[in-house]
């Protein structure tokens, strides 16, 4: 039952860690694990190794790199492309924008405030904060990715996409295709596939699904609100695959194509269909991100309970932080060919204007870390 | 892997191709560089300077503070878990202070523990006798009342827990060192207490009806009743409550509130002396002790108070129209009294309910023309301290010469405050340009007026917490904040008052920036306000200066 408990704490040693261990131990544990398996030869090379476990760009927060993907770039020769330079300059510019911006700005006059005191919020309020720290995090772990896909363009290298517009997935199950991939990836291959599966019984499938996501949310920190994260992520995706499996055995008896898993992608739901797929996907992982971000069961419980009252007034956030949400989330659900288009059209500017660009980029940044935060409406005067 | 079967180059044999590329990185790299270096060079560009002397590392600005603590796996926002010692050196207080914020963000706010030094007084005089019903006199129309702005504000309940004050509090040279432990600063001119510190020594001795008040004034850095609840709670646990003080009849602001008494308020127009708009043939510029008026016209406005207290005073405005008051205890009969009086006038009426236990007091208007009724005290007959919050959101100290003088003395006279606490000057900040010499005046003005009613009373002159602003991604304090310490120093040594150096007793230039980064977080990211663990820190900080005068002066005036 001490899981069950507000005040349920996970014993660990708390001590410090270095910058970027979970990322290099899966790194290596892959690498070991392939050289086991055979599908890779072992590197003869401990410059070699020591390279592709230390490789700068991605050291610190991803993505997570195979060595068959990254070793071969290494011992080939130095090559770069006028089409790697413009966009990884492109990735940089978007990565500073992502986390300065957006991220760090909606943290310090939004999120944080909500977790420092969520008694003074109403339930409107604090779905508002919530969904403003699905965008925090995404803006601020793929900004941190597309900085270090960009620094490894480069330098010629080609580093894995790690987000795919995660927040227009209509189920669960792909939302997670669609976040740090690379994680799911490896989680898939060295956890998911090594459990079964789904070569055994249909509980067996279930199970390896649960404890994949289990694991996945342990791998954020050792706190049972990471536990009890992956377990209703699991819950769902299980939930998923369910429906999925019927859909299919209905379609089959139907004598129509059963289509992949991807519910995103093979099936015709239909603007209703989509939309309110769409929206309770984003609301369970925007309300599920409760435990993500609570330093513990007790503060998860607080402002669940706080997002269940019934005040759904939103006048204390002030209307700059609705417009920075709302243009952040219209950009979010864009189509991806527009971003595409843009990306293009940078590389056909000139590398002094690409030059210009950065450096008021730059700046604006500068001037950014400088602003003064808004203040709430109810301290104004 | 595969094998790797391909031909190595050296780096001389780079291909047209690259040298291409290379060539571009090279010319958006000086290009960039080049434009940056006009940020130097020009005096407009200057706040885009991406480094300049005493900065982090370039580009570093960009990251915040915080990034250093986050690993690649430590997520987004959430604070990493600090031993005391890390987090109190970190947060630039002792390890003492930084055990209440951890106290405090343990506990929700709104269940913050019981207020202390509640319990049943063996000699709490019995019931007074039910005042009768005036006369009430044909509707007739006030001065005109605006529909309130101030939705009804649910609060929730406190939890109330009686804790009996047993024998005489121990006033020892060791228990009051205790009280002291990581003091962080010392309030100047304490001599100026004397008053105070006698009246808190006969509540000490537990003598019969030795209530000592304390009346604390400020803007939203004590909004919601934060600070002000910390040390009212510390102080009513070492000398016991005699009631928690003052509460508006209308709140005035959404988010007024008094957090060791469960108060619910509707109908009634609120008037603030910080908007001043009281301007009316009656009430004209009049808005009671808590600075703000609550007009109830006809029936329907009602405000009560769930309390651990036994005796609640009305203060209201007597004047020739005016309406008619109701009050209930406890859901039982209700006694209404009529507001009218010949002559424009401040009043009062007490009313009882039972001692030793909870009450809930109602007050109505019962129509019979417009009521100008401002708060309530709500008190024991003690012996014990009461600690009232007396906050007006986003208020300038100068907004106190809105009053009318006259009624703002008469208004204090009536409360008996032993000590007040003065802090205003936050709001000021916003006016980076402000002239000194006026606002120096002006303040001396504004604490003569406000310590004009309590002449025989102490008064302390209390600088505002820490302000901070960003300065190429730090946080530094408002440099407008270190340039009215000074002249609030010397404004408390002219109006007789003693002085505490707030600023300096959190940790001086940059506290907000440590209180912001701390875990548990103490301030909010307006660096202006702190959050409900700054709040305990900050309650402790005053406690602690109190207690520190009190002792030296004991030591003094022993008796």
């Amino acid at each position: 039952m001490g899981l069950l408990s507000p005040d349920a704490v996970m014993p660990f040693l708390n001590v410090a860690l270095p910058v970027g261990i979970s990322f290099y131990t899966f790194q290596t544990m892959a690498y070991t694990i392939d050289v086991y398996r055979r599908k890779g030869a072992p590197l003869q090379s401990f410059l070699k190794f020591a390279g592709f476990v230390t490789f700068f760009p991605q050291l610190v927060a991803g993505p997570i790199v195979l060595a068959q993907d990254l070793v071969p770039q290494m011992e080939n020769r130095p090559r770069v492309t006028r089409e790697q330079v413009s966009d990884g300059v492109f990735l940089i510019i978007k990565g500073l924008i992502k986390k300065v911006a957006i991220a760090d700005w909606l943290g310090l006059n939004l999120v944080d405030r909500l977790y420092d005191n969520p008694a003074m919020f109403s339930s409107g309020e604090v779905l508002i904060a919530l969904i403003g720290y699905s965008m925090q995090i995404y803006a601020d772990f793929s900004g941190y990715t597309d900085m270090a896909i960009g620094s490894g363009k480069l330098f010629g290298y080609e580093l894995p996409d790690n987000f795919q517009r995660p927040y227009q997935a209509l189920t669960v199950a792909s939302f997670w295709r669609r976040w740090h991939i690379t994680l799911s990836t490896w989680v898939r291959h060295y956890i998911y596939f090594p459990l079964g599966g789904t070569r055994g019984t249909a509980v067996r499938t279930y199970f390896n699904l649960m404890a994949s996501l289990v694991i996945m949310g342990v791998w954020h920190g050792a706190n049972w609100t990471f536990v009890w994260y992956g377990l209703i992520h699991g819950v769902a995706v299980a939930v998923n695959r369910y429906h999925n499996q019927k859909r299919k055995k209905r379609r089959a008896a139907e004598g129509l194509a059963t289509g992949s898993d991807d519910s995103d992608s093979d099936q015709k739901f239909g603007f209703t269909g989509v939309l309110w797929r769409w929206a309770a996907t984003f609301l369970f992982v925007c309300v599920a991100r409760i435990l993500f971000r609570s330093e513990d069961l007790s503060q998860a419980w607080t402002i669940t309970k706080q997002l269940c009252g019934t005040q759904w007034t939103v006048g204390q956030l002030p209307w700059q932080i609705l417009a920075v949400l709302g243009v952040t989330y219209a950009i979010h659900l864009a189509p991806v060919a527009w971003v595409d288009r843009i990306k293009h059209l940078f590389r056909e500017v000139p590398a002094t204007g690409k030059g210009l660009i950065l450096a008021v980029v730059c700046g604006w940044m500068v001037h950014l870390a400088n602003t003064q935060p808004v203040p709430f409406i109810y301290f104004q005067f | 892997m595969k094998p790797d079967t391909r031909t190595y180059a050296r780096a001389d044999d780079l291909s047209p191709g690259t040298r291409s590329a290379l060539r571009q990185m090279v010319t958006i790299g000086v290009t960039a560089g080049l434009a940056l270096t006009l940020t130097y060079a020009v005096p407009l560009l200057h706040p885009f300077r991406p480094w300049v002397p005493g900065d982090r590392p370039p580009f570093a600005v960009f990251f915040g503070e915080e990034s250093e603590a986050l690993g690649p796996n430590v997520v987004v926002g959430r604070k990493v878990k600090e031993t005391l010692g890390v987090a109190a050196k970190k947060a630039g207080v002792s390890e003492a202070l930084m055990a209440e914020a951890e106290a405090a963000a343990a506990e929700p706010d709104e269940e913050g523990g019981p207020p202390p030094g509640d319990g049943p007084l063996p000699d709490a005089a019995p019931p007074s006798e039910a005042p009768l019903p005036d006369e009430a006199p044909a509707e007739e129309p006030g001065p005109a009342a605006a529909p309130s702005p101030v939705p009804e504000v649910p609060v929730p309940e406190p939890v109330v827990k009686p804790v009996a004050m047993v024998g005489a509090v121990d006033l020892s040279p060791e228990a009051l060192a205790k009280d002291v432990e990581g003091i962080t600063g010392e309030v100047e001119l304490v001599e100026r207490l004397a008053p105070f510190f006698k009246a808190l020594r006969a509540t000490a001795h537990r003598e019969a009806g030795a209530v000592t008040r304390i009346s604390h004034y400020g803007a939203s850095e004590i909004g919601a009743d934060g600070m002000t609840s910390v040390t009212r709670r510390k102080l009513q646990a070492r000398f016991g409550s005699a009631g928690k003080g003052w509460v508006n009849i209308a709140p005035g602001w959404q988010w007024y509130k008094h957090k060791d008494v469960v108060y619910k308020t509707r109908g009634w127009s609120s008037r603030t002396v910080t908007s001043a708009d009281l301007d009316g043939k009656f009430g004209r510029h009049r808005y009671g002790f808590g600075g703000v008026a609550g007009l109830g016209r006809g029936a329907g406005a009602e405000a009560s108070y769930k309390v651990f207290a036994d005796r609640l005073e009305v203060f209201y405005l007597g004047y020739p129209s005016g309406g008619n008051l109701g009050l209930s205890v406890n859901g039982g009969p209700e006694e209404v009294f009529s507001t009218k009086s010949e002559e424009e006038t401040d009043l009062t009426k007490v009313f009882r309910g039972t001692p030793g236990v909870e009450n809930t007091f109602t007050v109505k208007a019962k129509g019979g023309g417009t009521v100008h009724a401002y708060g309530v005290t709500l008190e024991t007959d003690g012996p014990g301290v009461v600690y009232d919050c007396i906050q007006l959101i986003g208020t300038r100290g100068s907004r106190f010469l809105n009053y009318d003088q006259e009624h703002l003395r008469r208004q204090t006279e009536l409360r008996k405050p032993d000590l007040q606490i003065i802090v205003y000057g936050g709001n000021e900040l916003v006016d980076r340009d402000m002239a000194l010499a006026p606002y120096e005046k002006k303040y001396e003005e504004v604490v003569r007026r406000i310590h004009a009613g309590a002449p025989g009373g102490a008064c302390i002159v209390m600088t505002p917490q820490d302000h901070g602003e960003k300065d190429r991604g730090r946080i530094v304090t408002v440099p407008l904040l270190k340039k009215l310490i000074p002249i609030q120093r010397r404004v408390a040594e002219r109006a007789g008052c003693a002085f505490f150096d707030l600023w300096s007793a959190m940790g001086g230039d940059g506290t907000m920036g440590r209180w912001y980064s701390s875990n548990p977080r103490l301030a909010w990211g307006d660096f202006t306000h702190l959050t409900p663990a700054g709040d305990r820190v900050l309650g402790a900080i005053v406690y602690k200066a109190i207690m520190k005068g009190f002792a030296d002066w004991l030591a003094q005036n022993p008796g």
